[in-house]
């Protein structure tokens, strides 16, 4: 599902000094996983997450995401390996002057779906993330928090193979990040490979599921929370 | 469900942009107003050429005493030409009545004058078959003239090529001026919607950025840029065709009035429908290309990485 093979992301300075962003970064996370990225406030977390989302393109490397090479990636087949992932980005990217529901259905109506599943399938989005009442709102009108859950029902609607989430419970209190973990357990049940940057340890820790840790570019270590763990971190 | 969501890109855009979009509308029926204007003269000096060069004929006054024989002879010989569609022959006493008929409202006097002698000698009026208004060879004619001069019953020979000639060429130094002023408004008219688009695109700078992001093609992207830049156009257009019909209207109002351009009013005459449509889908196409060549800059694929402001 996600291959990166001695992956660099370099951005050059203004003095023309070459800063890498990521550095020799090697992943492979198969088809159904379920893995945290962690590490602190710029460690290379979001570049990551750019790459795998096609968001940017590595500087050297093998960049393969749902059989695509990110690098080679060409304008042509670019929407189409974007339509099998969801993105959930730390800002949210929701369309200012569209309803709830709109922001939603967006993916589905780009796939070409029929207005009646668009419906049916927005109204059990929203349903999901707890904001049913609010599908004629403009995001201004919400809180940060349920823009945030407007932003991954947006990610999931459309069913997609691989979940990328940015920092999704970032701006949610620890009973609705709870929540929206549990709604992407749900959709990691279902066969949807997620991918969760965060930099909330709590909340890691109280999942017996695949770390990834990078630091200052570097993926600098690799890790399963135990089962236990998780549990005790849930009891205690 | 496409169409509506252009629909409500447009009725978004005048909300948010009302100002700008009204002012370049303005500028856009400001540009197709004098594009109009041009290519109407143009078309109409045209037609006068046209009318007025179907009516180059050559006029071979004849000796006094010619026997009707030689006039016989010559009219036959005459007739047989291959380059000549018409030949007509005006007898003096004829030329007077026309003389008269033509006068009549100017000098109503010499109708009842019967003492006024025919001045005027017998005449051939010839018209040449290639003798079209954008066909203006003066060969032909020249040649026949020649011709007709050497023949012993004609006195003299005359035909109004020339008048029509530098008509001909002013008609030409219209069209071309016209054509360059027209294609300079024009490449403008591009330049004007493009820039529009591109105001619009930087407002709306996310919006293009989250649609590539969730896996919108191209041209979901562009659509609704180049529709608006096509409706734009089309407006202006619409606005431009329609002001020029009211200033067309009191032009051949005034012409009317006037007895020197009371009979070339008649000539005159607005678009047709179906220029009036390929005009509308000209401006459509310049409306669409602007937009487009806008939105092409900034939606790649990848502007939310590049960030879309350049």
């Amino acid at each position: 599902m996600i291959s990166f093979s001695h992956v660099y992301k370099t951005y050059r300075g203004n003095e023309g000094r070459e800063n890498h962003a990521l550095r020799n970064a090697n992943i492979e996370i198969g088809k159904g996983e379920f893995v945290f990225l962690t590490g602190p406030s710029g460690s290379g977390k979001t570049t990551l997450f750019r790459l795998l989302s096609a968001f940017d393109r590595p500087s050297s490397g093998l960049a393969m995401v749902n059989g695509y090479n990110i690098a080679e990636i060409g304008l042509r087949d670019l929407p189409f390996f974007r339509r099998r992932i969801g993105v959930v980005f730390q800002d949210f990217r929701l369309l200012r002057d569209r309803s709830t529901f709109d922001n939603i259905a967006l993916p589905l109506e780009i796939l070409g779906e029929r207005k009646v599943n668009i419906e049916r399938r927005t109204l059990e989005c929203l349903d999901s993330v707890g904001l049913s009442e609010k599908r004629n709102e403009f995001p201004d009108q919400l809180s940060g928090g349920e823009q945030q859950r407007i932003a991954i029902a947006r990610a999931l609607v459309h069913r997609p193979g691989l979940l990328i989430a940015d920092e999704p419970t970032g701006n949610l209190d620890p009973a609705m990040s709870i929540e929206i973990m549990r709604l992407f357990e749900r959709a990691n049940a279902q066969g949807t490979t997620l991918f969760v940057a965060t930099h909330d340890h709590s909340l890691v820790r109280a999942r017996a599921r695949r770390v990834i840790e990078i630091n200052a570019g570097q993926i600098s270590d690799e890790q399963s929370v135990p089962a236990e763990a998780a549990w005790r971190s849930l009891t205690t | 469900m496409a169409f509506t969501d252009d629909i409500k890109t447009i009725v978004r855009s005048w909300q948010q942009h009302f100002a700008m979009q009204f002012a370049t509308v303005s500028v856009l029926t400001a540009t197709f107003s004098i594009v109009a204007f041009l290519v109407c003269l143009s078309l109409n000096f045209q037609r006068v050429l046209s009318v007025w060069g179907e009516q180059v004929q050559i006029s071979a006054y004849l000796k006094d005493g010619v026997s009707s024989i030689d006039i016989e002879t010559l009219q036959k010989d005459l007739t047989a030409r291959a380059d000549i569609s018409n030949v007509e022959f005006i007898s003096k006493q004829k030329a007077v009545e026309l003389f008269r008929d033509q006068m009549a409202s100017y000098a109503p006097e010499l109708i009842s004058d019967t003492e006024f002698a025919t001045p005027f000698p017998a005449s051939f009026q010839i018209r040449m078959r290639s003798a079209q208004a954008t066909d203006l060879s003066t060969v032909e004619l020249e040649k026949l003239a020649g011709e007709l001069k050497k023949n012993v019953s004609v006195e003299d020979v005359s035909y109004g090529q020339s008048w029509v000639r530098n008509y001909a060429s002013f008609v030409g130094v219209v069209q071309a001026v016209g054509g360059v002023i027209g294609l300079i408004l024009l490449f403008g008219g591009i330049f004007i919607v493009g820039n529009s688009i591109r105001t619009l695109i930087a407002g709306r700078h996310d919006e293009i950025e989250i649609l590539e992001l969730i896996g919108a093609t191209s041209n979901r992207i562009r659509r609704p840029y180049i529709f608006e830049g096509v409706f734009l156009c089309a407006i202006a257009a619409s606005v431009a065709l329609a002001a020029n019909a009211v200033l067309f209207a009191w032009q051949i109002m005034i012409m009317r009035q006037s007895l020197a351009f009371a009979r070339m009013a008649q000539e005159f005459q607005f678009f047709t429908v179906l220029q009036v449509i390929e005009f509308l889908m000209v401006a459509c196409l310049i409306g669409g290309l602007g937009s487009w060549i806008s939105v092409r800059r900034f939606n790649d694929g990848w502007s939310a990485a590049r960030g879309i402001r350049r």
